[in-house]
């Protein structure tokens, strides 16, 4: 039997995560939102490499990608959060649009 | 129209709305403790499609570092961060339509571009002739390790190619017939009276069958008539085919077909850094190339080290030998180890950063 789903739904998918990341981003004034923002972008980025992989000649190097994806989607977060305490511990709170100040 | 769904399109739509509504609910929810629940339904549900692409490593390592790990990491982020006097931090309802006016027109621009891109492959099923077989092996750690070491199963690493010119529906062999060097299994396997029949090669443009005229077993060589049954697709490799059995062997000495750029063949070095891959019953061996001889117009040989060399005979069928050429430092390896240690700076500076000195009370609750 043939699947409906073929590679273009995986890519919406994709689309979609991207865009509540963006939004996330862009929207949260909580410093960890923003981090979750980006953590969806980056998981946006892996499932269209995933589902290139499957559905065309990319084969395997998308899957390594997404490795390197992951792993640095890790670090990265590791780095903001450390990053983000620091600014609590100067400011008392993590709300992004307090750290104005390099702000001419 | 639900008595006809695969169970692949049941799952996918299952994992794609958990995701995809996952995500929705990280943007829309206010408190932060509901956030990181919804994040770990969103990126859970991704790991299930992972899992539905073939994807077996790729997910099992999404659910282990993100779901295992980073997401714990960012609760403990939260709990540290999560008292103090700007306990609620929330969005103005007039910033959160604008953010969502924006990313609505973002992302019909997105699906108008996925909808609205014509490429060939990118509709209808996943190609089952693919460079590895997950199908098949049913896991893809042993390609993925193999490909960091550079042994990369793509057809973008095969040298030896194309002895085939397609024209319409028939195709033509350049130099007329092919002949093979095989090994000492092969030949006594051939007295043994299973006489090859059909010779199978594999190429990028698809596969080519052709009637083996006579197979030499004293020179170890097969000639096969230039006159194709068939072309299908399919990636490097060739076997031999006989009633009930297909041969496997590795011959030490490799005929190489005409056609190659004299450029791409100076690129395979003698020192015996250079690999030839061997595909044998979905078991991946390789062997160092020790010598080559080669002409653009009348071809040449290959010539491989035997000692270093995996030759399992098994039996069954499906089992072909690879042409496949591959370079040692060409794989994922160095960019890996090189990213490793950058990051392994950039934590230690992160750590540096976290256990700075409190300044808040020195300076006054500001």
């Amino acid at each position: 039997m043939q699947d409906v789903v073929t590679l273009k739904f995986y890519l919406v998918v994709g689309a979609i995560l991207f865009v509540c990341g963006i939004v996330c981003m862009a929207s949260k004034r909580n410093a960890i939102g923003v981090l979750m923002g980006v953590e969806l972008v980056l998981n946006a980025a892996n499932v269209n490499f995933v589902a290139f992989a499957r559905y065309t000649k990319l084969g395997l190097d998308g899957h390594i990608f997404s490795l390197f994806v992951i792993v640095l989607a890790a670090a990265e977060a590791a780095v903001a959060l450390a990053i983000a305490l620091n600014f609590y511990n100067n400011h008392l709170t993590i709300d992004v649009d307090r750290g104005d100040h390099l702000h001419g | 129209m639900f008595d006809g769904i695969s169970g692949h399109d049941l799952f996918f739509w299952a994992f794609a709305l958990a995701a995809c509504g996952g995500a929705v609910a990280v943007v829309v929810s206010q408190s932060v403790v509901r956030m990181a629940f919804w994040l770990i339904v969103s990126l859970g549900s991704v790991a299930g499609l992972f899992f539905l692409l073939h994807a077996d490593f790729v997910g099992a390592a999404q659910l282990l570092i993100y779901v295992g790990g980073t997401i714990v990491l960012l609760v403990f982020g939260l709990m540290l961060t999560a008292s103090g006097p700007f306990l609620k931090i929330a969005t103005s309802p007039g910033e959160g339509i604008l953010a969502g006016g924006i990313g609505l027109l973002l992302l019909s621009l997105l699906v108008w571009t996925v909808m609205t891109t014509q490429a060939t492959d990118w509709t209808g099923a996943p190609p089952t002739e693919q460079a590895f077989d997950p199908g098949v092996a049913g896991h893809t750690t042993r390609p993925l390790g193999a490909a960091l070491l550079g042994l990369r199963p793509q057809p973008a690493s095969v040298l030896v190619s194309a002895p085939v010119r397609a024209s319409g529906e028939n195709a033509q062999m350049s130099n007329g017939s092919a002949i093979i060097q095989v090994d000492a299994a092969l030949r006594a396997h051939s007295e043994t009276g299973d006489r090859p029949s059909v010779l199978r090669l594999y190429l990028p443009q698809g596969r080519v069958s052709s009637r083996i005229q006579s197979m030499d077993a004293d020179a170890g060589t097969v000639t096969v008539s230039n006159t194709f049954t068939s072309i299908r697709g399919g990636t490097n490799r060739f076997e031999i085919v006989t009633a009930g059995n297909v041969l496997t062997g590795f011959p030490r000495v490799m005929q190489l077909p005409t056609g190659i750029a004299a450029s791409d063949m100076n690129k395979v070095p003698r020192d015996g850094s250079a690999m030839v891959q061997v595909l044998n019953n979905g078991q991946r061996t390789t062997a160092r190339i020790t010598d080559w001889e080669y002409d653009t117009d009348t071809g040449g040989t290959l010539t491989v080290d035997r000692s270093l060399m995996d030759t399992k005979n098994s039996a069954g069928d499906g089992q072909a030998v690879d042409f496949d050429i591959v370079r040692l430092g060409t794989g994922y390896l160095l960019p890996f180890e090189v990213v490793s240690v950058h990051l392994l700076v950039v934590l230690v500076g992160a750590a540096y950063l976290a256990r700075a000195k409190r300044r808040v009370t020195a300076e006054g609750q500001s």
